[in-house]
This record gives C-alpha cells, sequence and structure tokens, in this order.
C-alpha cells in the first residue's frame, strides 16, 4: 500500500496522523538545530563529512549549474556547491524548518558564502521552483523525515531539467549481521544518552534512531524512484550500507 | 573512504593556512572557477584543486576538464614541497604542465610566495604536542646536518691544502693571482715600450732614405 493511500505515516516506531507528523518532526529540529553540526560530527566520528564529500564528488557539479540543496539544513553540501558553481551558478538551500535554515543561512554567511546562495524554506512535497529548472537536486539525510517521500519525489522529478540529476543520502540498511548488532547498540543505547549529553534532548535522538530503522530499504527508495518517472536510478552503499547513495535521472 | 579522510585532512590544513594569510587568499580567489588537475605518475594520486574566494576544495573526481594539469612523479612533487625555491622546482624538474600555462605560472607564484607552516600542518593531523616534537626533531636534524656538512667541506679544503698540497691555501692562491697580475702588467709595459722603439727606429730610417 502506498503512503498516499493512509492517514497514518510513521514517527520513528509509532504511527500518528499525517499532519501530527510534519509537526512533530519539525519539533525535532527546532530542539536540535543549534547543536546540529556538534552532534553530526559526535555521532558519527566525523565520517558524515566523508559521506557528503563522496555526493558532491558523484554529483558531477561544475561551473554554472544551478543546484537545488533540499532539507540543506545548516549548508554542509551548499557550501561545497556554491564554490563548484562559481559566480556563474546558483545554489538554493531550501528546508522546511526556519529554525535549520537560520542556522545554515548564519553558518555560511560566517564563512563568506552568500553571492550565489538563496535561502528557501519549502515542503519538498510541494518545490516552490519553476518546471525544468535545477540541473542536480540533492536530499542529504533529509527524505526520512518527509512525510509523503513518494509526493516529494514527484516534486523534485518536476523540477528537476531533463537529464538532470537526484541525489539522495540517507541512512539505509545494512546487510553484515555483525555490523547490524553493533549498530543497533549504538543506535538505541549510546545515540540517546549522547543526544541527552550534548543537545540536551534524548528523545530527538530516539526519534532520529527509530525513523533510521523505519526508512526504506536500498532497493525499496530504488523502486520508489523508478514509480517518480526517474531513470538510471541506482544506490551505492557506504560504511557497510549504514549510509547509501541513490541516485536517478529524470529522462 | 581511506583517502576520502586523507583529503579532506588535508583540504581544511591547507584552508587554514590560506586563512590565515590574506595576501595568498587574495591571489588565490583571482584562480576562482578555474580548475587545476594534479597527477601523481608512480603511485595511485590524482586529485583536482579548485581555488574559490577563500581557500581551495580538492576532489579527486570532477566532470569538467582541467584548465591546467600538473604531472610529475611523488618525487618531483616532494622537491617542490621542501625546495627553498619553488619556482625553480616546476619548470624543467620532471613536473609536466599542460593546458593553460598561464595560469600554472599564477599558482606556481602563490605556492611558492605563501608561508606555509609545516608544524601548523602537521599539529591539525597529529595535535600540537607531537607536531611540536616532531618539528624539532626535523629542524634539529638538518641543522645537525648543515653543521656536518661545513665542518665536512671545511676539513676536505684544508686535508687537500696543507697536508698533501694538493691544492694551494687561499692565501696562497691570491698571492700567487697577484703576481701573474704584476707580470701581466710588466708584459704589457714591456710591449708597449717594445712598439714605442719601433716606431722611433721606423722614423730614423726614413729620415735617412
Amino acid at each position: 500500500m502506498s503512503q498516499a493511500d493512509k492517514n497514518t505515516t510513521d514517527f520513528g516506531f509509532k504511527e500518528v496522523p499525517k499532519d501530527e507528523k510534519v509537526k512533530r518532526v519539525a519539533d525535532v529540529f527546532h530542539s536540535v538545530a543549534a547543536k546540529y553540526d556538534v552532534m553530526n560530527d559526535l555521532m558519527s566520528g566525523g565520517i558524515h563529512r566523508i559521506w557528503k564529500k563522496l555526493t558532491i564528488e558523484q554529483s558531477g557539479a561544475r561551473n554554472g549549474m544551478k543546484i537545488l540543496d533540499i532539507a540543506g539544513g545548516t549548508g554542509d553540501l551548499t557550501l561545497r556547491f556554491a564554490r563548484i558553481v562559481g559566480s556563474t551558478g546558483r545554489v538554493t538551500l531550501a528546508d522546511i524548518n526556519d529554525s535549520m535554515l537560520k542556522v545554515g543561512r548564519d553558518k555560511l554567511t560566517d564563512k563568506g558564502a552568500v553571492a550565489n546562495i538563496d535561502f528557501v524554506q519549502a515542503n519538498a512535497e510541494c518545490l516552490p521552483f519553476p518546471d525544468n529548472h535545477f540541473d542536480i537536486i540533492t536530499i542529504a539525510f533529509g527524505l526520512r523525515n518527509v512525510t509523503d517521500k513518494d509526493a516529494a519525489l514527484r516534486s523534485m522529478q518536476r523540477v528537476l531539467k531533463p537529464g538532470g540529476k537526484l541525489m539522495i543520502l540517507e541512512f539505509s540498511k545494512t546487510n553484515n549481521p555483525m555490523l547490524s548488532s553493533v549498530y543497533d547498540f549504538y543506535s538505541f543505547n549510546i545515540l540517546p544518552k549522547l543526544g541527552e549529553l550534548i543537545a540536551g534532548d534524548g528523545d530527538s535522538y530516539q526519534y532520529l534512531a527509530e525513523s533510521i530503522r523505519m526508512h526504506p530499504d536500498q532497493e525499496t527508495l530504488k523502486s520508489m524512484m523508478q514509480d517518480a518517472d526517474f531513470v538510471q536510478c541506482k544506490y551505492r552503499n557506504m560504511t557497510g550500507g549504514v549510509v547509501a547513495l541513490h541516485t536517478a535521472i529524470k529522462p | 573512504m581511506l583517502q576520502m579522510g586523507a583529503i579532506l585532512l588535508l583540504e581544511s590544513a591547507i584552508n587554514k593556512i590560506i586563512n590565515s594569510d590574506p595576501v595568498t587568499a587574495q591571489s588565490l580567489s583571482k584562480l576562482s572557477g578555474k580548475v587545476f588537475r594534479f597527477v601523481v605518475s608512480d603511485a595511485p594520486i590524482s586529485f583536482y584543486l579548485l581555488p574559490y574566494e577563500n581557500g581551495i576544495q580538492l576532489q579527486r573526481q570532477h566532470m569538467a576538464d582541467a584548465d591546467t594539469v600538473f604531472q610529475g612523479s611523488l618525487q618531483n612533487f616532494k622537491n617542490l614541497a621542501t625546495a627553498e625555491d619553488k619556482s625553480s622546482q616546476f619548470f624543467g624538474n620532471g613536473i609536466n604542465i599542460s593546458g593553460d600555462s598561464q595560469l600554472a605560472t599564477q599558482l606556481q607564484k602563490i605556492i611558492a610566495n605563501a608561508d606555509i607552516d609545516w608544524q601548523g600542518l602537521t599539529a591539525l593531523v597529529t595535535g600540537d604536542l607531537l607536531a611540536h616534537q616532531l618539528a624539532n626533531i626535523l629542524t634539529a636534524g638538518s641543522r645537525q646536518l648543515k653543521i656536518t656538512q661545513q665542518s665536512l667541506t671545511l676539513n676536505i679544503a684544508e686535508y687537500l691544502q696543507e697536508e698533501i698540497h694538493t691544492l694551494p691555501a687561499r692565501a696562497e692562491a691570491e698571492g700567487f693571482i697577484i703576481e701573474v697580475d704584476d707580470a701581466q702588467q710588466s708584459v704589457q709595459r714591456l710591449e708597449a715600450k717594445l712598439n714605442l722603439l719601433e716606431e722611433n727606429l721606423q722614423r730614423q730610417i726614413a729620415n735617412k732614405t
């Protein structure tokens, strides 16, 4: 059954009405925005930087391109893209959460990256951009928080130029049993405590761990991309499948 | 993943240096949007260097063609990193440059003029204390090497000059050169006198006839 056919959706391991998920996810990110970068480094041991860097390299971004970074949060990808596309290109950082957007805007301004970046508060399910507009769209660690993922994928397909590339970087499923058990222990025992200690919010990080488990696995997401009329859909596992990078082209 | 980690560390280290060196940052920003590629021919290392306003970005892959490519052996690049005069290491020392050579020259100048603190660079990877000790060892090592080199040169000179008299001592050589100069001047004076005498002789013969 596709997500569109029912009125409730997952919020971590809980089942909540669709409207409520948006609000609950928003609360999570309002709560963690200020400590988001520190927590990312701490939780992943800095490896998230490598995952993002690999995404940039696979993107094929170059001078003059128009790039949309959905759920761009604190702007890690946007910053690197902005440097690559230069003064003739444009990067749009979109996030549904204004707290995250503010943290991202301040961080990028501090780093002197402003000239070719737009900040837009937008819902991935109904992107406020013209058809066939972007050369590349990325969404890194954002898709699992979107309520209607199918609608979001269709919306991305619409604003992408024909021949343009979609890249989804997201936590996924490991198929190594050893790694899985270590990862599970870490996610449900250590991660929420780290969140409590550093960001003063254990519940949000409990949600993070749960939402990762509820996110579609590699093959499911790939078929969802195909259903949204993308072609050349493929994925690449990183760190044993803890994270996967899905890529696809708009025909 | 490991290579990517190394690239990220290197990139952030270089950018920290650039941030603390406004002159380099300014000259680098003029190359913003250009693509440089470095290829190490005898090791599986190649990367792209993309300058932007306040620093550089390093990538293993890039879609667009490089404007300028630097290619050489690992040793060539090591020599370049440690050379006092970096501009001399670029040309004619094994590093091939293809593409836009004007851009290559600009980048060379920036690298040659950048004030790179090797201790600081190491500290980013190893921590301050270890880097300080490492830098001390390296500095002390190179100082000792220099002293040894100097004393060896002096000893060899002394041995050749004083002990086996194969070469003259400096004073002896200088004295000899002065004597040669004197002799040369005397010969020149003699030549002038002879010329004068010859002219007089020619004149007397002409008068008689």
